[in-house]
Formats: structure tokens, sequence, C-alpha cells
């Protein structure tokens, strides 16, 4: 996963981030426990961890994507 | 064949603790089956313990915890598989919950002799609810995840495949994928959403490196 992060997503991902429910907590299995804050403070940095999020956030969009394409069939 | 698993299941932060406690339902199911279990939980999750219990021949190993690209590890970090010790598993079957192991450490794994490992190729990554941390039996998020992720042992344990384990937890995967996105659109339950998008990434991310078709027993 090299695909560099495009530039305007980042500030997507903030925006979605801030409507994660506060009692989530994102457990990520190299060590991390992300709150809400933690989260956004991640991406805020652009962080290892940030890029995780945006990627995982890009895996969830192409289902849409996908989805799309079969609507079309 | 033998009937005898190891698992590894460290305990000292919440993912490992989430782990540990939604993994025993694996051990139950493997003792119910018939298998001698040597289940290595919390302290006892170490390099040493790991490698004495190779002595005693498991067809399995069902590796908790963290890891790197190179690396498995126990109780607070410790490695307890890398390139150093990797061939004295050889001739087993080995599944990792641990991050990214399989792109490294489980793709050499098989040139040393291990039969398949199943592993996932990014990071693991469960949405839970931090009402439940003490008890993550009731995290009705975290289930959809443990509920896929343990249909890889308990699929072996019936003496199918690996490519059948995955595949199995795949569609697991699959049905609450089904479940959320339904549920989603019928609820206005914000937490529905996340749970599926970190659902989706972990479905993305199983694989299997060596003979898809060996069986543990």
């Amino acid at each position: 996963m090299t695909d560099k992060i495009p530039e305007s997503f980042w500030d997507v991902l903030k925006a979605r981030y801030k409507e994660m429910p506060k009692d989530g907590v994102i457990l990520i299995g190299a060590g991390e426990e992300l709150t809400k804050a933690k989260a956004l403070e991640e991406i805020e940095k652009r962080s290892e961890v940030g890029e995780l999020l945006a990627r995982i956030e890009l895996n969830y969009v192409r289902l849409f994507k996908e989805e799309a394409e079969w609507a079309k069939q | 064949m033998g009937k005898t698993v190891v698992i590894t299941r460290p305990d000292f932060d919440l993912a490992t603790y989430y782990w540990k406690r939604l993994s025993s339902e694996v051990i139950t199911y493997a003792k119910e089956s018939g298998f001698e279990v040597i289940d290595l939980p919390k302290e006892k999750a170490t390099r040493q313990n790991l490698e004495r219990a190779v002595q005693r021949s498991p067809n399995l190993y069902i590796l908790n915890g963290h890891g790197t690209t190179e690396t498995v590890m126990g109780q607070k970090n410790e490695v307890i598989l890398n390139s150093e010790n990797v061939s004295r598993f050889s001739g087993s079957i080995i599944y990792t919950i641990a991050c990214e192991a399989i792109v490294g450490i489980g793709k050499r794994s098989i040139s040393d002799g291990v039969r398949c490992f199943i592993g996932y190729k990014f990071q693991f990554a469960v949405y839970s609810d931090k009402n439940h941390s003490a008890n993550p039996e009731n995290d009705e998020y975290a289930r959809h995840f443990f509920g896929a992720t343990n249909m890889i042992p308990k699929t072996l344990f019936k003496g199918n495949s690996c490519n059948e384990a995955v595949e199995r937890a795949r569609e697991a995967f699959q049905k609450s994928i089904i479940e959320l996105k339904t549920r989603t659109v019928k609820e206005s339950l914000p937490d529905n959403v996340w749970t599926l998008k970190y659902l989706l990434w972990d479905a993305a991310s199983l694989h299997l490196e060596g003979d898809g078709d060996s069986r543990a027993f």
C-alpha cells in the first residue's frame, strides 16, 4: 500500500472522524487504542497511524464505487 | 496425526485483552473437540514457552498478539517468532492475528518448512465499544470481527484445509458486512458504519501463504 493519500482527502477524513461516536475505540493490532480525540490527533499529524486511517476510509469508499458499478449493469 | 494446538494469548493492553478474551471460545471449542491445548496466556506468552511447546510437535499454532512484517510478539511485545526461530515450526500450520506478519516472516516461514501460514497483510483493526471494554464478549461491534477470525481455527479443528478455513472466515466477514450494511440503512446508528469500515479492511487483508490444501488435523 504505497499509493499516496490524495491531499484533498485529509480534510474529508478529518470531517468524517469528527462524526465518530464518542464511545467508539479503534483497537489496532500494532498496539494503538484510538479514541475519537486520538484518531483526530493522528490525522492532524498525518502520522503513520493517520495514514492507516486514511487507507481504511479509502477502502470503505471503494465499496460504494463497486456498488455503483453493479447498478450500471 | 496428533491433535495438539498451541495458542498464545498475551494480555497487556486493551487490544491484547480483547484478543485474549475473545479467543477463549476457540480454546473451549478445541477442548470439547478432543484436542490437547497448550494455552500460553499473559505472562506465559513468551518466546521460551513457545519454543518449549514446539518440542511437543503441535500441529497448529494460533498466535495472538501484536506483530510487524518480520515478527510475531507475545507478552509485553517480546518477539516470540522471527527469522531466528521460525525453522523450529517446520511441518506445522500457523495462524496469527499479528499485524502484517504474513508479509515478511509468514512468507519466509514457508521456505523454512511451515506448511501454511494464515494472517493479515495489513494492520488488523477492530472497532469496539468502550462501554464493554471490561467484558469484550458483550461488545456488539467487536463480535463481528472475532466471529469471523475465530472461524479459521474452528474450521481447521474440523479437519478442513487452510483454504477452506480462510474461505469460511471470508464468508463470516461477508455475512457481518451484509448485516451491517442492511442495519445502516434501517437504523441510524453510526456505530454500524464505523464497524463496517474496519470489518471491510480486515476482510480484504486476510491472506494465506504456503500449501492451502494442507490440513492441521
